[in-house]
């Protein structure tokens, strides 16, 4: 138990911080990509051969891609990574050889768009069952079918790594919150200023709601607290060259600073960078750095932490990320909510299959640090559009929280997640 | 690398399946009932022995015209004519008459023949098969309506020619005919143009052999079969029927184009010799000429290779046996077409040669016909440029269409890599692999091996999405068909070849003979077009174009001008012609009206473009896509065949220049522009009730642009066309003015150097138009292109002069703080040979190259890239050039001021000076914006060496104190540490964004997402970028480590 300035007294859970695999230090730029995708081949291999036999039994061969030709025509099931053509995908060539085309859109499907399949050696080209509006670049899956020869594949059928083994949910005696927020784009804050003060009364427990506010052990700050969107930079004669950071933005670190001061007096704050916080830019993200922070820093209870972010607590799986994989699937694809995008990554048993091909990320060596390796029990994504949630099954019977949460600075809205019944409802900092 | 799986691999080598791709079975065929059709490709002649039955001489040795065509089901077909003697004509003075002819045809055989004995001593008994009195004219010059006496000579053989033509010029052949001076006419005229003219044929159209008229050749016939074709017929030269390409007998048959390229191990520095470095796959493509889909695909490789999806894999363990293989699989394919990027200069070439060495007998015969194998011949060709020496293999029956030749004739382009063409043509990079990594690759596993076959198939494919891109061989189709000349002389001969078949068809029709011109330069010179001083300036207000459409055909139709109406001297009074029959041109020469003799050239001129207004007519109601571009090319062949008749009388090293003919027409031309202007500004005036007086701007050759002073675009429009039209009266038809376009807005730099945005209807603008700028010189930096277009960008389409001028300036500014990418910097030259008198920078950087890295030496023929960097005070230029990859690695100083001063400074002046005046140097060149200057230190050099590095401030630049080196920042600084971060890692966090979309553009571009990408190729502007990122990241990721781990120890 932990005691406040103002005297409402906390729960403290037994946290522990489970994120190591996303703080790898030895990032080496001299590596490529081609590696990351041969460590995620090589790790859902084993997961969709032992899918393969349960959904489709031991019919039929399984084929490497290089193996098919055009005389081996018999059905056969295929492993490898979807690969998806599309034209619109923005391109640093188009944009080096036309820079004057600036390219608007911020969704990139088209009718024109292509599915393959690749493994170590071979792409072939899909077509049939498998419907390339709802899947993206990266995703790993097996293929029932037949090879039409000249490189296309005909699909008869499809299976994806799915769902992985989840620890039994501990069971709490009493109820527990934990209060997601994201997207406080601080750069902004003058506009919200009365919705930031109330959410820090809120949590003082000022302002009532005693029962639930003593019970909140933890605020999540799921990415872009201090800028929701980047800044536009005029084109310059060279794509590299030496950017600066804005005055506004130095500003408002420093001031967000203070505002996170105030809170780190009340709760234990989970400080997750987003796409456009002074982190690291790809995936995965490294803590924000402690010198940006002086007057929060020193409080224990400000937690810098990785995005993705992985957590538990007295034992409950909590994983999740500041938003940027499930917008890019969104992106790329006919998926249009975020919750769906979210189930899918169960399904694709992955966080951010995009990451590297339209999503950055470190090339990574020997390990593909995205793999969802255990399910978790609560599985978050910030800076999305608007607030939902839901409940979704795994075919073992896994159940997983999945929570979207809105961008604060839009909706004034965060996420309230009650840990012993799962149950999770926004709650919104409006004083009109 | 721990890349690879163990995955098992069994090899069967595979045999290959001729099934797959043979020609169809060939319909059974009676030449008594059936008739034969087939679309004729390629013609040539042999000399060989007469077919019974025929015309012609009945025994000896005669030509035999031998075509190659495809019929409509796709069977090849060999088809010999028989009986078609070339011939030549002479003039004859009256005194000849038809008892003459006898003894004339008899003195002429026995002089042809001793002169043939003393060089050969072949068995020929007869040389002149005949002599015909005709009548006619000469083709040049105007001397009366009355046909004159012509003989005609016919010889058996094509050698007896020239001679007959040598003996009756400078012997007395014929003693009543001593003092005849003997004019030739036609004895240039080769064998197979001659026939082709004689028989109506075009290249490619349809040949149509009636039963019982044609006789087919087999095993035990008493004519053997000599060709690999599925059909071999002999015909006589008066039994077939030519059907012009119309209708009908318009579509073209599915000629089979196999496209291939070859990989060869080379060592490292040395340019793969076919003695030394063998050949280690090739990779083939075939396509149907017409279909939209590729037939199939296959790679032939040296050892093992590991399975590809789209294409079969055939695997071979010796190169002897690959290359023997492969001779066979051209040979079953049996290609009308062989198509592959520079494959005359060098995939052919080193095939042949590589196949000699080795000693494969087979190997060379991969044309059509059984006994004849392909060699290699290089010809030198002595150009302006320097000598070039091209190589030419000979496939009889099949026609070797390398794109590299079809580009750098239609295309002006600069570079023709199929990197950088396939960049401008078809908008993609192309991964490029060292030759240093092939010889790896093909060293390695069957894994790698495969990787170089995926790579070597995209080389064998690129040239067909080219050619399916650009249509060429669609154009060319139709080209050869207007113009009457097999498609392979499209490619391996001039424009002159075109205009002599189409002279020699029409003036055969008209009675006219074409004189033997001896193509000797003179000196005669004539003026050429006109061009209306420019009134420079950058116009906000929109400028009328006006054009005469087809000019200088128009001319000629108009003022009758021909080889046959010229009149030359007192002609004029000896005809008694009168003022009113005869034009004088401005260029002072006569020529008769057509009430006297409509001209020949007039006549094919008219002929043109009424068939391109007809097929144009046809264009627009075609909706068939296919069909369309078939049309679109033979308009552009009428287009273009009308336009080089001018150029062909203007020619003088060519079959027959008159530059009576030419200069007159750029003297009407001229006077026509200037006539034009006056009509214009005349008419266009506030007094007769206009809003303002108008202004010829520019004029140059065939159009004015007119400022009608009115900034309403479509006022504008309305009237150009009302001028074209009040223009166009005063001139006689056909010659016609059209408003065609408007500029708006439009940048006058100088003669023949302007920009803008180009205008056709009031909605929205066409194009960007750029006429003589700065944008394919080969020697520029890609900076200066960039520059340049972005500039011009701003100008016409921002109509943001201001914008352009700040623009420049902070392209000025970025390029004095080496702020610039190197790819941008990057000038690159071919290494042609190694020893140049005169200093280059390329050729001493390959020294240079050489000296560092023995094994990466440059070798002749490598493009080499260089930057200019820093150097000594007084350095030369060339003593400055340095590798770009090398300069990176250093990070050595670019030479800012060459850029600007030798590369950036005169382009960009030129377009900017219509909006800044004549301060626009100092405002450009030496304004605020040039003040700071970037300094970079080298890691190399002399100073480097003296130079420790320690540790500073990453504020303020301070040396830390002692205790402090751990430290980001110094005390003073430690305020603002945040900051400093911050703005460190901004410029971390765009590396980073710039490192995941540059390495995952190039996996696209590969194509594969497991493999690595090898790509080095130096024309894409990724390749420098994605080096400079890597190491501005580290030195990022120390900088910013130096701040310490993100999680502060507790306190």
């Amino acid at each position: 138990m932990k005691s406040n300035t103002n005297g409402t007294t906390r729960r403290s859970l037994g946290y522990e911080n489970t994120s190591q695999i996303f703080l790898n230090k030895k990032y080496d730029y001299n590596k490529q990509y081609c590696s990351i995708y041969l460590a995620r081949l090589q790790e859902m291999e084993v997961l969709l051969m032992e899918r393969v036999s349960s959904k489709w039994g031991d019919k039929y061969p399984i084929g490497k891609l290089h193996k098919l030709s055009d005389e081996n025509t018999e059905k056969c099931v295929v492993i490898g990574t979807l690969f998806k053509d599309q034209k619109l995908k923005p391109s640093i060539l188009k944009q080096l050889t036309e820079p004057s085309v600036i390219v608007n859109t911020i969704h990139f499907t088209d009718g024109s768009d292509k599915l393959f399949i690749e493994d170590e050696i071979q792409r072939f080209e899909l077509l049939g069952s498998i419907d390339l509006k709802y899947v993206v670049t990266g995703i790993s899956c097996a293929l029932l079918g037949t090879s039409m020869g000249k490189g296309k594949f005909m699909v008869n059928d499809y299976l994806f790594p799915g769902y992985r083994n989840q620890v039994e949910r501990p069971i709490f005696n009493d109820s527990a919150f934990v209060i997601f927020l994201s997207g406080i784009d601080f750069i902004h804050h003058e506009h919200y200023m009365p919705n930031l003060q109330l959410l820090s009364c809120w949590i003082s427990g000022m302002l009532g709601d005693v029962d639930i506010v003593s019970k909140v052990t933890r605020i999540i700050i799921a990415g872009n607290s201090i800028k929701s969107s980047s800044e536009k930079h005029n084109p310059e004669i060279s794509i590299i060259t030496r950017r600066t950071e804005s005055t506004e933005t130095i500003e408002a670190v420093a001031s967000f600073d203070k505002f996170l001061s105030q809170l780190c007096q009340l709760v234990d704050i989970d400080l997750m960078p987003g796409e456009n916080d002074p982190s690291n830019h790809i995936l995965p993200q490294r803590e924000m750095h402690h010198c940006m922070f002086p007057l929060s820093t020193i409080f224990k209870s400000l937690h810098c932490v990785t995005n993705p972010y992985s957590f538990s607590l007295d034992g409950l799986k909590i994983l999740g990320t500041s938003g940027q994989p499930v917008r890019d699937i969104m992106r790329y694809s006919e998926i249009t909510e975020s919750i769906d995008a979210m189930e899918s990554c169960f399904k694709w048993s992955h966080l951010a299959p995009t990451a590297p091909d339209t999503l950055g990320c470190f090339p990574c060596y020997d390990k593909d640090p995205f793999i969802i390796e255990e399910c978790p029990h609560v599985f978050f994504s910030g800076n999305q559009k608007e607030f939902s949630t839901k409940m979704i099954l795994g075919e073992e019977g896994q159940k997983v929280r999945l929570i979207s949460i809105p961008e604060f600075s839009k909706t004034f809205e965060a996420a309230i997640l009650d840990l012993k019944s799962l149950e999770c409802s926004r709650i919104v900092f409006d004083k009109s | 690398m721990n890349k690879r799986k163990d995955i098992s691999y069994q090899h069967a080598a595979k045999r290959m399946k001729t099934e797959n791709f043979v020609r169809s079975q060939l319909p059974s065929l009676d030449p008594a009932k059936d008739t034969l059709i087939f679309q004729e490709l390629e013609l040539d002649h042999y000399i060989g022995s007469v077919h019974p039955g025929m015309p012609g001489p009945q025994n000896g040795m005669v030509p035999i015209i031998r075509m190659f065509g495809v019929t409509k089901s796709g069977n090849s077909v060999c088809c010999h004519v028989h009986g078609f003697s070339p011939y030549f004509y002479v003039n004859l003075p009256d005194v000849f008459t038809a008892d003459d002819l006898v003894p004339f045809k008899n003195k002429l055989n026995d002089a042809v023949l001793a002169d043939q004995r003393s060089s050969n001593k072949n068995d020929v008994y007869e040389a002149v098969l005949m002599v015909e009195i005709v009548k006619g004219k000469s083709l040049v010059e105007y001397t009366g309506s009355e046909d004159d006496n012509f003989a005609k000579i016919t010889l058996t053989l094509p050698k007896f020619v020239p001679a007959a033509k040598r003996l009756l010029t400078t012997t007395i052949v014929y003693q009543k005919l001593a003092s005849h001076t003997f004019f030739v006419f036609e004895s240039n005229v080769d064998i197979e143009t001659r026939f082709t003219v004689d028989t109506h044929i075009l290249g490619c159209c349809w040949i149509e052999l009636p039963p019982g008229k044609w006789f087919r050749r087999s095993q035990n016939s008493d004519f053997r079969v000599t060709s690999r074709c599925q059909l071999e017929v002999d015909v006589s030269w008066v039994d077939f029927v030519v059907h012009a390409p119309e209708g009908e007998w318009a579509p073209v048959a599915q000629f089979r184009i196999l496209s291939f390229d070859i990989e060869c191990a080379g060592r490292k520095g040395i340019f793969p010799e076919p003695n030394v470095d063998p050949i280690i796959q090739i990779a083939n493509v075939v396509k149907l000429h017409g279909e939209k889909d590729v037939l199939f695909r296959n790679i032939f490789t040296l050892n093992s290779c590991a399975p590809i999806g789209h294409a079969e894999v055939y695997s071979f363990a010796t190169e002897g046996e690959m290359l023997e293989e492969w001779s066979n699989f051209v040979r079953a394919l049996d290609p009308d077409i062989f198509t592959g990027y520079n494959i005359n200069n060098f995939d052919f070439p080193y095939l042949i040669d590589r196949a000699k060495h080795l000693k494969l007998k087979q190997f060379p015969y991969l044309g059509r016909l059984r006994e004849v194998v392909s060699v290699v011949k290089e010809t030198v060709t002595q150009t302006k440029i320097g000598r070039r020496s091209f190589k030419y293999v000979n496939f009889e029956g099949r026609v070797p269409y390398d794109m590299l030749v079809v580009m750098k004739r239609d295309f002006k382009l600069r570079s023709y890599t199929l990197n950088s063409v396939c960049q401008e043509i078809l908008g993609e990079q192309k991964e490029d692999v060292h030759y240093s990594i092939i010889t790896d690759l093909q060293n390695g596993d069957e894994q790698t091996r495969r990787r170089l076959a995926v790579y070597c198939l995209k080389d064998a494919e690129l040239p067909l999405r080219l050619l399916n891109t650009v249509l060429s061989f669609t154009n060319d189709i139709e080209m050869a068909r207007v113009t009457g000349v097999p498609i392979t002389s499209l490619l391996t001969k001039g424009e002159q070849v075109k205009v002599v078949a189409q002279l020699l068809r029409h003036a055969k029709k008209a009675g006219y003979f074409m004189p033997a011109h001896h193509g000797a330069p003179g000196n005669d010179q004539y003026e050429g077009a006109t061009v209306i001083e420019p009134i420079r300036g950058y116009y906000t207000e929109p400028i009328a174009t006006l054009d005469f459409s087809s000019l200088y055909p128009s001319i000629m139709i108009a003022h009758n001008l021909c080889y046959t109406t010229l009149l030359k001297g007192p002609e004029k009074e000896k005809l008694g012609l009168t003022d009113d029959q005869v034009t004088v041109t401005p260029a002072n020469c006569m020529f008769v009206k057509s009430s006297v003799r409509p001209g020949l050239l007039p006549h094919i001129l008219q002929h043109l473009l009424a068939a391109r207004k007809k097929t144009k007519a046809l264009l627009k109601d075609e909706t068939d896509p296919v069909v369309r571009t078939v049309l679109n090319g033979r308009q552009l062949a009428y287009k273009i065949s009308a336009n080089s008749v001018y150029g062909f009388t203007g020619a003088q090293v060519g079959k027959l220049p008159c530059l009576e003919i030419s200069g007159s027409v750029t003297a009407y031309g001229r006077t026509m522009i200037e006539q034009s202007k006056q009509e214009v500004e005349q008419h266009y005036r506030i007094e007769n009730g206009y809003e303002a007086d108008a202004k010829v701007i520019y004029g140059d050759t065939d159009s004015i642009m007119v400022n009608f002073k009115n900034d309403s675009l479509a006022k504008c429009m309305d009237l150009g066309r009302e001028a074209a039209t009040l223009v166009s009266e005063k001139f006689i038809s056909p010659i016609k003015l059209e408003f065609e376009k408007v500029y708006y807005p439009y940048l006058l730099i100088n003669k023949k150097r302007y920009a803008g945005l180009y205008w056709t209807n009031t909605e929205k603008y066409d194009k960007m138009d750029c006429k003589g700028i700065e944008t394919v010189r080969r020697d520029n930096c890609t900076l200066v292109v960039d520059v340049i277009n972005t500039c011009l960008q701003k100008l016409l389409i921002g109509k943001d002069p201001n914008g352009a001028v700040e623009y420049s300036k902070r392209v000025i500014s970025d390029l004095l703080q080496n702020n610039v990418d190197i790819s941008q910097l990057v000038i690159t030259k071919e290494l042609t040979k190694s020893d140049y008198t005169a200093k280059q920078a390329h050729v001493e950087l390959a020294k240079k190259i050489t000296k560092r890295d023995p094994g990466n030496a440059p070798k002749l023929g490598d493009r080499i890239p260089y930057v200019i960097v820093a150097g000594t005070k007084n350095a030369k230029a060339f003593e400055k050039a340095e590798d770009p990859i090398y300069v990176l690695e250093n990070n050595i100083p670019i030479d800012s001021k060459y850029y600007l001063e030798n590369q950036l400074s005169k382009p960009l002046l030129r377009i900017l000076q219509p909006i800044l005046g004549d301060n626009a140097e100092s405002v450009l060149l030496r304004g605020e914006h040039t003040r700071t200057k970037t300094v970079v230190t080298s890691k190399v050099g002399a100073l480097a060496a003296f130079t420790q590095k320690k540790e500073v401030c990453i504020g303020c630049k301070a040396v830390l104190p002692k205790g402090y080196e751990g430290e980001a920042v110094c005390a003073y600084c430690k305020p603002k540490e945040s900051a400093l971060y911050q703005q460190e890692l901004c410029h971390r966090q765009m590396l980073e964004d710039r490192f995941a979309s540059l390495y995952t553009e190039c996996q696209r571009c590969q194509g594969s997402l497991f493999e690595e990408i090898l790509c080095t190729s130096r024309d894409c502007p990724i390749f420098y970028i994605r080096k400079k990122v890597q190491m501005e990241l580290e030195s990022s990721k120390s900088k910013v480590a130096r701040f310490g781990d993100p999680i502060a120890e507790l306190y």
